[in-house]
């Protein structure tokens, strides 16, 4: 009998472009569906999986790998309409040691398109609770997530990963946090009906700001992204007058001459008593007069500030992953280190029970014939045979805990239980 | 009126914890034109992340020049008294005093421009620290004429 093992079959966004994920991207309600079956049918014992935008992979447990790595591809043919050659231009399979690196590193944000991204994380728990749900997972699954779980966590206490932003709408929002701090009394205005902008704005909600406006020529659009992000739409012909009461601006608009010019600012700053304005001009061509920024406590960010920012940050994530490959590499090998000794156990125990067994038939025999009449005798005898006995198991239990858990093979478990015929003993 | 130590240990301990607090003062006002500068200038990979954002340092800094224009204020009567005690006058030329008044006009100044005309942020910390300068010239740099 062979020993189950780990596969992972799937692609991402590194092996494969857009359009072909989409066509394999799995929605959520045909998950369940999919697990049983391969669950049922295959040589397939444990299986999960996990559908993102980025990637699609089967992670599973079986004996037969090569068997389950073909059900794999069948099934993803199937579903994309795609040829099984086109589609293994895109596929990795990943075996053992491999596919315990790749599913920590997955898990940690390591493999993402957005580099040590934390949502992953949260994705890959979802993809093991819906397997847990449809019973498609089993004892090595269950260990090996919740220890990709735990790297994860451990790569984000012990490394600053996360600690960089890297998305411009995100970084622009910690900036406006480094001004203001608190920032729920604070007034937010949305110039502009662009995506990027409303992505801040939807940040800036998310830290509890007072009140959000969205200003826009054309009203419709802007009407559609103050619903979407609860803002209120103020009209164009008011903005800048209702300047001064805004702490925080955003412009994305198309405009090709500015929007906010430097006197606007000064004469709103002079009427709320200079307390602090931050601008962030996301829009190409610029949507703010650059000058704005040489006023007293007004603070001025165009794209390029921004991306500059996002750009150094990137380089120490990169540096941080560094760090936290190590870490993984170190994780895996106490992983699998841990597997083996588990498999070897079962092996260790019926060999001790079975030369227990083999001397306690054989004392008793003994005592039996009356040769050992006295305690102290029985005693003598019981110490001395379970001597020999722990003597004969102490190599073979040594062997068995270093060679077989460092070769990640069954050669001595196989051996041994030949031997002693140890097979359905326990 | 009351007694020479009696003032004098009003006085010590007014001044004493009036230098303290400025010292605070400067301290975050020294941090603040720094981040501020920084802010400004987009040199964003400089920030620290445990330094507080500029609005919060502002308002502490505001709070903590109020109470240390108070503590002044009562160790400047309590020194008057105590000139008065000793030299039978409440004001003289000694230069400390002369230094400690200027002082306590410039924070004055401050905290009324802070309310009046908004001269918050950088201009007054500025202003703040030109204050502390004062504070080490009346407290340290000039010795009493006695």
């Amino acid at each position: 009998m062979t020993l189950p093992e780990f596969i992972i079959v799937g692609l991402s966004h590194r092996t494969t472009p857009v359009e072909v994920r989409e066509k394999l991207a799995i929605p959520e309600n045909q998950i369940a569906e999919i697990l049983s079956q391969l669950v049922k049918e295959n040589e397939i014992e444990e299986a999960l999986l996990l559908s993102t935008c980025n990637r699609v992979e089967v992670c599973m447990v079986s004996a037969n790998p090569e068997t389950a790595t073909r059900v794999i591809r069948k099934m993803l043919a199937e579903r994309s309409g795609l040829s099984e050659t086109q589609l293994n231009s895109h596929l990795y399979v990943k075996k053992e040691q491999k596919a315990v690196g790749h599913f920590f590193r997955v898990t940690a944000g390591l493999d993402s398109m957005v580099l040590g991204e934390p949502q992953i994380g949260g994705q890959i728990k979802e993809a093991y609770q819906r397997a847990v749900l449809h019973q498609t997972t089993g004892a090595y699954l269950n260990k090996l997530v919740h220890r990709a779980l735990n790297v994860n966590k451990k790569i984000r206490t012990e490394t600053d990963i996360g600690k960089y932003p890297v998305s411009v709408s995100y970084a622009a929002v910690l900036l406006v946090e480094k001004i203001f701090g608190d920032l729920e009394k604070k007034q937010v205005l949305l110039i502009g009906a662009g995506e990027m902008g409303a992505l801040a704005a939807k940040h800036l909600k998310e830290r509890h700001v007072e009140k959000i406006w969205i200003s826009n020529r054309t009203g419709e659009k802007a009407e559609a992204v103050a619903d979407e992000i609860g803002a209120e739409f103020l009209p164009f012909s008011q903005m800048i007058d209702r300047l001064v009461d805004m702490d925080i601006v955003i412009t994305s608009t198309g405009s090709e001459t500015y929007v906010v010019k430097a006197d606007d600012v000064r004469e709103a700053m002079k009427k709320r008593k200079n307390q602090s304005m931050f601008f962030i001009d996301i829009a190409v061509p610029r949507n703010i007069e650059p000058e704005v920024n040489q006023i007293e406590n007004v603070y001025l960010y165009d794209i390029d500030h921004l991306k500059g920012l996002v750009e150094n940050n990137l380089q120490e994530r990169e540096k941080e992953a560094r760090k936290a490959e190590d870490l993984v590499e170190e994780e895996v090998q106490s992983f699998l280190d841990y597997l083996s000794a588990i498999k070897v156990a079962p092996t260790i125990q019926q060999l001790s029970q079975k030369l227990e067994s083999i001397r306690n038939t054989e004392v008793e025999k003994y005592y039996a014939r009356g040769l050992a009449a006295s305690g102290s005798e029985k005693e003598m005898l019981e110490a001395c045979t379970r001597a020999i006995v722990n003597k004969i198991l102490h190599e073979p239990i040594i062997l068995m805990k270093t060679e077989e858990v460092k070769e990640g093979g069954t050669k001595y478990s196989e051996i041994l239980k030949k031997l002693f015929r140890l097979e359905g003993e326990s | 009126m009351i007694s020479v130590s009696e003032s004098l240990r009003l006085h010590l301990f007014f001044m004493t914890v009036a230098f303290a607090v400025f010292s605070i003062s400067f301290l975050v006002g020294s941090l603040y034109l720094w981040q501020e500068s920084q802010l400004k200038r987009h040199a964003t990979q400089k920030l620290l992340s445990w330094l507080p954002a500029l609005e919060t340092m502002d308002s502490f800094h505001y709070k903590i020049l109020i109470l240390g224009f108070l503590l002044l204020s009562g160790g400047i009567f309590s020194g008057a008294l105590l000139s008065h005690a000793l030299q039978g006058r409440f004001f003289s030329d000694d230069p400390r005093q002369l230094a400690s008044l200027v002082t306590w006009a410039l924070y004055a100044f401050f905290l009324n421009v802070r309310l009046q005309a908004g001269w918050r942020g950088r201009k007054g910390m500025i202003l703040s620290i030109l204050g502390f300068l004062g504070v080490i010239l009346a407290f340290i740099g000039l010795g009493h004429r006695l």
